[in-house]
């Protein structure tokens, strides 16, 4: 992940100003919750709602969509100068090679790694890198706000969470290493495009199609199990995952429950507790998923890396 | 006659290669046609080989003028041998009901055998992606071994010892002279020496051959 | 759209196995809309329990919910395994026949086109066609997301055909909003982006098959001072397309917010006149989640359908062309 490192301090000049608005984004979120649970307050208490609370919340309404916006601009900004950084350390490899290293070169090979392992790197650092930090900035300021309106409650509803976070670590590493095999198993795979191509030939003139085709079946054969065993696990590990992740909710109605019928607790706030259990249990169900996901851009990330110079320091283009 | 070529013309798109070419070649006659980078010597062989189709004119190899039937009455040895990531066996029988006899005389007869008796697996040994296993030279032999065990009667060179080093080059001529042996042969090259010997030289020139 | 039809049917028909398809994705359709149910009941019936201060009926409530949720989840993991095992397997028979098909071919019609394309034709494209069952929202998405509007839409009509209505007026100036500004405009920027990333492949392939002529003369810099300009162009007509993605992220926090906003307003009104209870709205709430997560969920599958059509059309293509063999 040095390579990572190196690209995120070319453009920490752009990356601070993100984490901000990512934190911005989250307290207005907040801000939103907590107008809803007054207002809910109010619904349950028969009370009168004043135009002062709408104006407010229609004010919320409008700089959460400002900032929605600002947030993606500037996210997806940082990833696609992060991708032309890439694709720029990439193509500054090739200048550097000696007559020898170039004469062993294998355009078909670099080509498809400039359209796979960067293409899937590039995809990555836009789906998820930016969510990956939003995400954990939600997940400590709602736990932290949480924890501020009740404590015991936050503490209880979310002692599963520890569990559920043990085992989503559980999860992710099994599910990781069956990504590693089933994309082994599909490099190899796709490698057979470029041999067809090069012995093509060869093929034609000793009549040997069926050679070829049976060594691409039995590699194909690999990848389908290492596919499906890569799936099944899947399926299997994050069903569990999900059905573990409705215990938050369970144990926050039934204590939260308890605690509003007892008097201990407004009906508003546990509404907004449970709007908001997501940022901290819903981030958590995912996990297994984001982790393997991460685990395969590490790998994507170190095969390249060898073949990627980035010019450290900071610069603005 | 082994080879029989008649007003052969090609073209890529727009582009014409070879006009009117006429060529006769009898049965264990050996022919070298050399021209520049770009004249259409590799086309010129590629559809000799029955790799392409003729646009116009006649191509009649051993009496066959389809493109299938003539693949079968010919080999081929490139200047970049070509392999299967598979083993040195797969790599010359191409998958094909072969022998073991006659892939050990292919082997002997392409100096492999030596080489191959010193690998741990044998003739079994994986040659890599690309032939990455193995050196240029033992690759040129194996591609030759194939060759030989096709046991086609028309031989095609296309620049086979255009690439060849002073450690390499003998073993490689020793293997091409035993796969051309009582073979017809035509090779083609850009270079006007060759280590090998021929009954008749031609020139291609603006897609039209002469003989040199 | 025809074509489109023509063309995934003659996929389907390649790939053989039809109708498992067609009973896979019948079991994975009631997923989305009875997750919708159980959730809306679980939470109207806790909601209703503990504004009467009934602490038996909100742990009945819990208990019965744990108990679904597992059974849910328990079927979804089932049929997410079988569909995963189908998915592989078809996409297993389009690269196979792919390749028995291309590796058919004459020598002739392989050398017509480069190297790249052949790399291409055997990899991106079966990605981007079996991308039609194997992305994140694909094909079988879009009939489970149909389901959940359907049934949603139901229930909500008999909840309260009012708030139903106002959630439509919501949910369909959501969409028609997204289509014209967002949906629309993104077809024509990922075309764009799509002959920039074609260039910059260009470029590329330029400076690793040049890279020998390049040293001698020196002209290394100059290639890639080429390259860093298609790169750049790649940027800005990426980033073309994530003004619209961040368009579609603002709509989302105003449409969905306002109409929560509204909905709770009017809401009150029906709390306040004794029409209503708290656990109702609650319920209407997570109806109006489902149906708003299935509308999106629904063009989205539909859109990354349209856009596989693409390697679709190629696959069939490459499968026309007539074999030597």
């Amino acid at each position: 992940m040095n390579l990572m490192k190196k690209l995120l301090y070319k453009r920490i000049r752009l990356v601070i100003p993100a984490l901000g608005i990512c934190i911005l984004s989250t307290a207005l979120t907040l801000c939103w919750n907590l107008q809803l649970s007054a207002i809910i307050n109010i619904v349950n208490s028969n009370g009168i709602i004043t135009s002062g609370r709408i104006i407010a919340a229609i004010i919320t309404v409008i700089a959460c969509m400002t900032i929605s916006y600002m947030l993606s601009m500037i996210s997806g900004w940082i990833c696609e100068t992060m991708a032309h950084d890439l694709r720029m350390g990439y193509a500054g490899h090739f200048t550097s090679l000696s007559l020898l290293e170039i004469d062993n070169l294998n355009s078909g090979e670099q080509l498809s790694m400039l359209q796979n392992e960067i293409g899937d790197i590039y995809a990555f650092l836009h789906n998820n890198l930016f969510s990956f930090a939003d995400d954990a900035v939600k997940f400590i300021a709602t736990f932290i706000w949480m924890l501020w309106l009740n404590p015991s409650l936050t503490l209880l509803f979310n002692i599963p969470t520890v569990f559920i976070t043990l085992y989503t670590a559980y999860a992710s590493k099994v599910i990781g290493k069956a990504v590693h095999r089933s994309q082994q198993a599909n490099a190899h795979m796709n490698g057979f495009a470029d041999t067809l191509i090069a012995v093509f030939p060869i093929l034609r003139l000793f009549d040997a199609a069926q050679l070829i085709r049976a060594q691409y079946n039995a590699a194909l054969d690999q990848w389908e199990s290492a596919r499906v065993i890569e799936e099944n696990t899947r399926a299997k590990l994050m069903s569990l995952s999900a059905v573990l992740s409705c215990i938050p909710l369970l144990l926050l109605t039934l204590i939260g429950g308890t605690q509003t019928v007892k008097g201990s607790t407004a009906i508003g706030t546990l509404y907004v507790f449970i709007n908001l259990s997501g940022n901290v249990s819903g981030i958590m169900m995912n996990m297994p998923g984001r982790i393997a996901m991460f685990r395969k851009f590490s790998a994507d990330m170190m095969r390249i890396e060898p073949f990627v110079s980035i010019q450290t320091g900071r610069i603005r283009k | 006659m082994s080879i029989y070529v008649e007003n052969l013309s090609f073209a890529y798109g727009d582009k014409q290669i070879l006009r009117e070419i006429n060529l006769n070649v009898k049965n264990g006659e050996s022919i070298r046609i050399i021209g520049v980078s770009g004249c259409g010597k590799s086309t010129l062989l590629k559809l000799l080989a029955g790799l392409y189709k003729a646009q116009d004119g006649i191509i009649e190899v051993q009496g066959e003028r389809n493109p299938e039937q003539i693949r079968r009455q010919v080999s081929v040895v490139m200047q970049n041998p070509m392999l299967f990531p598979a083993s040195i066996k797969d790599n010359i029988t191409c998958g094909h009901p072969m022998s073991n006899e006659t892939i050990k005389r292919a082997c002997d007869a392409a100096q492999l055998s030596d080489w191959i008796a010193s690998l741990p697996d044998g003739i079994d040994t994986y040659v890599g992606e690309r032939g990455g296993k193995v050196s240029g030279g033992q690759a040129q032999r194996i591609a030759i071994a194939r060759a030989i065990a096709k046991d086609a009667p028309v031989v095609l060179l296309d620049e086979a010892t255009s690439a060849l080093d002073g450690d390499t080059s003998k073993a490689v001529i020793a293997a091409l002279e035993s796969l051309t042996k009582g073979k017809t042969v035509v090779s083609v090259s850009h270079r006007p020496d060759d280590l090998m010997e021929y009954n008749r030289i031609y020139r291609l020139e603006g897609g039209r051959l002469f003989n040199a | 759209m025809h074509s489109n039809i023509k063309a995934t049917r003659d996929m389907f028909r390649m790939a053989g196995r039809t109708r498992r398809f067609s009973i896979l994705t019948l079991l994975r359709c009631p997923f989305d809309a009875l997750r919708t149910i159980v959730q809306a009941n679980f939470l109207m019936h806790a909601f209703d329990a503990i504004n009467s201060g009934n602490l038996n009926e909100l742990y009945h409530a819990c208990g019965l919910f744990g108990v679904l949720c597992l059974f849910l989840f328990l079927y979804n993991g089932t049929v997410w395994m079988l569909y995963a095992e189908y998915v592989t397997r078809w996409v297993g028979a389009i690269r196979r026949k792919l390749f028995e098909h291309i590796s058919g071919l004459s020598l002739q019609q392989v050398e017509a086109k480069p190297t790249g394309e052949w790399i291409a034709r055997l990899n991106s494209d079966v990605n981007a066609a079996t991308a039609l069952l194997n992305q994140n929202m694909h094909l079988p998405h879009a009939i489970v997301s149909f389901v959940n509007i359907c049934v949603t839409s139901v229930i909500l009509v008999l909840v309260n055909p009012e708030l139903f209505s106002l959630i439509i007026v919501f949910v369909a100036s959501h969409i028609l909003l997204n289509q014209l500004f967002i949906a629309k405009p993104l077809m024509r920027l990922s075309m764009n982006v799509q002959e920039a990333a074609a260039e910059n492949a260009a470029e590329m392939n330029a400076l690793i098959t040049c890279a020998d002529t390049a040293i001698l003369y020196d002209v290394q810099d100059f290639l890639l001072k080429r390259f860093e300009k298609s790169s750049l162009e790649l940027r800005k007509e990426k980033m073309k397309i994530q003004h619209r993605k961040a368009m579609e992220s603002g709509l989302l926090s105003l449409m969905g917010m306002s109409g929560y906003l509204v909905i709770l307003l009017f809401g009150w009104r029906w709390i306040k006149a004794g029409l209503m209870t708290f656990g109702e709205l609650v319920a209407v709430f997570q109806y109006r989640g489902g149906l708003l997560a299935g509308s999106m969920m629904f063009i989205t599958s539909l859109m990354n359908v349209r856009s596989a059509q693409a390697g679709v059309k190629r696959i069939n293509e490459t499968m026309s062309l007539s074999r030597e063999e």
